[in-house]
């Protein structure tokens, strides 16, 4: 009797199936979404508010929706999901790589545009990626800011997170190219690993200072280092002789931009980078071609794309002090 | 009480529900109804659609039966066999490799639930972190790419709108369990075990082995459900069964299958997950946060175990 039942469902889904089939959608304005790796936390809500600053200045509707765990599975529902409503352009920022290829396929049957933007799937076919910052450029601003505080001199420690992070010894990398390019004479210590934890970072940063009685600058690069390299600089009282500084989110830093333990921050804007993400989409709907520099109205800088890799840059990274950290909210 | 009313009951209800959501969707999201859409409601069915279908098996077995490790095995499975590969394995070893695996995970399981003596919640609620944890600390959280090219067509490719593992895998196999549960001894001893374990014993049904085949089919099922996976995304993720246990578990209880054990058929399971998994579609196709979509998938849990209560009264 159950089974019957069931029958009798699926010869009705079915029959509502075929009946809504032809029905075609009609939308006014250009539909842009963007999907996250994760909801509810405040780098992908500063993403979601630029996107929707961007929608409201360029007459986009957009969609913002993403997995509630990191799940790749549910993220690419989602994806498909948006693809079936009709959405023109949708925006991954990708939690899997491989895993983005098959709904790259489907958007273009549909005529659909599916592109990356915060994290990347290179080569999925993606029609193009919205990316924040070049880890050259990471590595490069913060060698210049800090350079240009301590007069271009002084001995400088970084202290990193696991050593085993591609991203983080990256960006070391490109901090020790530019001291050695541009300032002769600022020592950049060997890095020292803290692992995961701010009581590890706090430790590696007083014996850093206790080593190096000259210490001007220490440089939290993993963005769990960035309470315990400042506190530690503070609980030394050595703020004002040593800056700390690294990549470290404006509502991680700001008691410590605030209180003097850290000069500065270099990070990106994630709400530019949500709004590029819209501008990239709804260009991509009309059709535009990107040139290699791009003047985006709402954002300070002109973007620059790569044509052979398909980045669209936004710039940059940003560099967050006392004076502006109150205007950022992540 | 008769035997079979609570599963009647819950399938009714199910059977509602499924009127209920065409019914919205057709006045408030008809573009809801377009082949893509159910094209894309199968292919996300069938990974749930697996493990659910172990699930129901365990916890018709009775003796407090439940899996709580399928989704920790799906991952564990994906993680090992891409390892495998990596290390030297055929890839046209690939396939028999996971559902093995996936075998042994489920026996596992069996032994530590029959020999043991352990509770299955425990047991398994054990196995979920250590086999889970296992899958993290093998690849220190990353995937594991690299899985051969000619499994993709299998993973992404349709029949029509039927995804091909749907049809290799999850018809068949849901046709086989429901046979051997309605034709053979075997499917009579679990029906039995479940309902009443003593007077099963008495009967003399070796329950103690019933119930560590149960545990093995269920991990069977999550290697293959793994193997869709790996098919479909190319590479192997540490989470990638992550919530598959609470979402089979729902599944199991929705489509009709008594907790308690002995109770249930597995077609009202295959329309429960095609119903989940079609509501989570539903409500992001209605641009409802996906927030409160676990939200819903819980809701609707408690919505038939209470008009079950209900029913159950009025036939008592």
């Amino acid at each position: 009797m159950s089974w019957k039942k069931i029958r009798i469902a699926g010869v009705l889904c079915g029959a509502a199936l075929l009946a809504a089939a032809g029905s075609a959608m009609a939308a006014e304005k250009p539909k842009v979404a963007f999907v996250p790796q994760i909801v509810g936390i405040p780098y992908f809500n500063a993403m979601e508010a630029g996107g929707k600053k961007a929608a409201a200045d360029l007459g986009v509707d957009f969609v913002y929706s993403g997995p509630v765990d990191t799940n790749p599975v549910d993220q690419l529902q989602i994806v498909e999901t948006l693809l079936n409503q009709g959405v023109q352009a949708v925006a991954v920022s990708v939690l899997d790589a491989s895993s983005l290829a098959p709904v790259v396929e489907e958007a273009k049957a549909r005529g659909a545009k599916l592109f990356t933007s915060d994290s990347d799937a290179p080569d999925s076919g993606r029609a193009l990626y919205v990316a924040q910052a070049t880890d050259e450029d990471l590595g490069h601003t913060i060698i210049d800011e800090l350079a240009s505080r301590v007069g271009g001199e002084g001995t400088i420690g970084i202290v990193s997170g696991e050593a085993t992070a591609t991203n983080l010894n990256t960006w070391i990398s490109f901090m020790q190219e530019e001291a050695k390019a541009k300032y002769p004479k600022l020592k950049l210590l060997e890095p020292q690993f803290a692992g995961g934890t701010a009581e590890r970072a706090a430790q590696i940063a007083t014996d850093l200072m206790t080593a190096n009685p000259d210490l001007k600058g220490i440089i939290a690069v993993a963005s769990t280092t960035c309470p315990g390299v400042a506190q530690a600089i503070e609980t030394a009282g050595k703020v004002g002789k040593v800056i700390g500084t690294g990549y470290c989110s404006p509502n991680t830093a700001k008691p410590y931009l605030k209180n003097g333990a850290m000069g500065f921050t270099v990070l990106w804007d994630p709400s530019a980078l949500g709004y590029l993400t819209v501008w990239a989409g709804k260009q991509l709907v009309d059709g535009v071609t990107l040139t290699a520099l791009n003047k985006v109205p709402g954002l300070s800088q002109p973007v620059s794309y790569d044509a052979r890799t398909g980045v669209l840059l936004l710039g940059k990274p940003a560099v967050f002090t006392a004076d502006n950290v109150d205007q950022f909210n992540f | 009480m008769k035997l079979t009313s609570l599963p009647k009951a819950r399938i009714l209800v199910l059977f509602v529900l499924w009127l209920a959501l065409l019914g919205l969707l057709a006045m408030f999201a008809p573009a809801f109804f377009q082949p893509a859409v159910l094209r894309s409601i199968l292919q996300f069915s069938t990974v749930l659609a697996l493990v659910s279908l172990g699930q129901a098996l365990v916890v018709l077995g009775g003796g407090a039966g439940i899996d709580l490790a399928v989704g920790a095995m799906v991952s564990l499975v994906a993680i090992l066999s891409m390892l495998a590969v990596r290390a030297g394995l055929p890839g046209f070893l690939l396939p028999p490799a996971a559902i093995l695996l996936g075998g042994l995970l489920g026996l596992g399981n069996g032994l530590l639930v029959t020999r043991l003596g352990l509770l299955p919640l425990i047991a398994t609620l054990g196995t979920l972190f250590l086999y889970g944890g296992l899958a993290l600390a093998l690849t220190g959280g990353g995937p594991v790419p690299g899985v051969p090219a000619w499994l993709f067509p299998f993973g992404r490719g349709t029949l029509g709108l039927v995804p091909w593992h749907f049809l290799a895998f999850v018809l068949p196999v849901f046709v086989l369990v429901a046979l051997i549960l309605s034709q053979t001894a075997w499917g009579r001893w679990v029906r039995a075990m479940g309902f009443r374990e003593n007077a099963a014993r008495l009967a003399g049904i070796p329950v103690s082995r019933v119930r560590l085949l149960l545990y093995v089919t269920s991990g069977l099922l999550a290697g293959m459900a793994a193997l869709v996976t790996l098919a479909w995304f190319g590479s192997a993720r540490p989470n990638i069964g992550q919530n598959l246990e609470l979402e089979s578990l729902a599944a199991v209880l929705v489509g009709g299958v008594s907790i308690l054990g002995g109770a249930g058929g597995v077609f009202g399971v295959l329309a429960a997950v095609l119903f989940i998994v079609s509501l989570k579609t539903a409500m992001q196709f209605s641009n409802i946060a996906t927030t409160w979509q676990v939200g819903a998938i819980g809701l609707l849990l408690i919505l038939v175990l209470l008009i079950d209560r209900r029913t159950v009264r009025w036939n008592a």
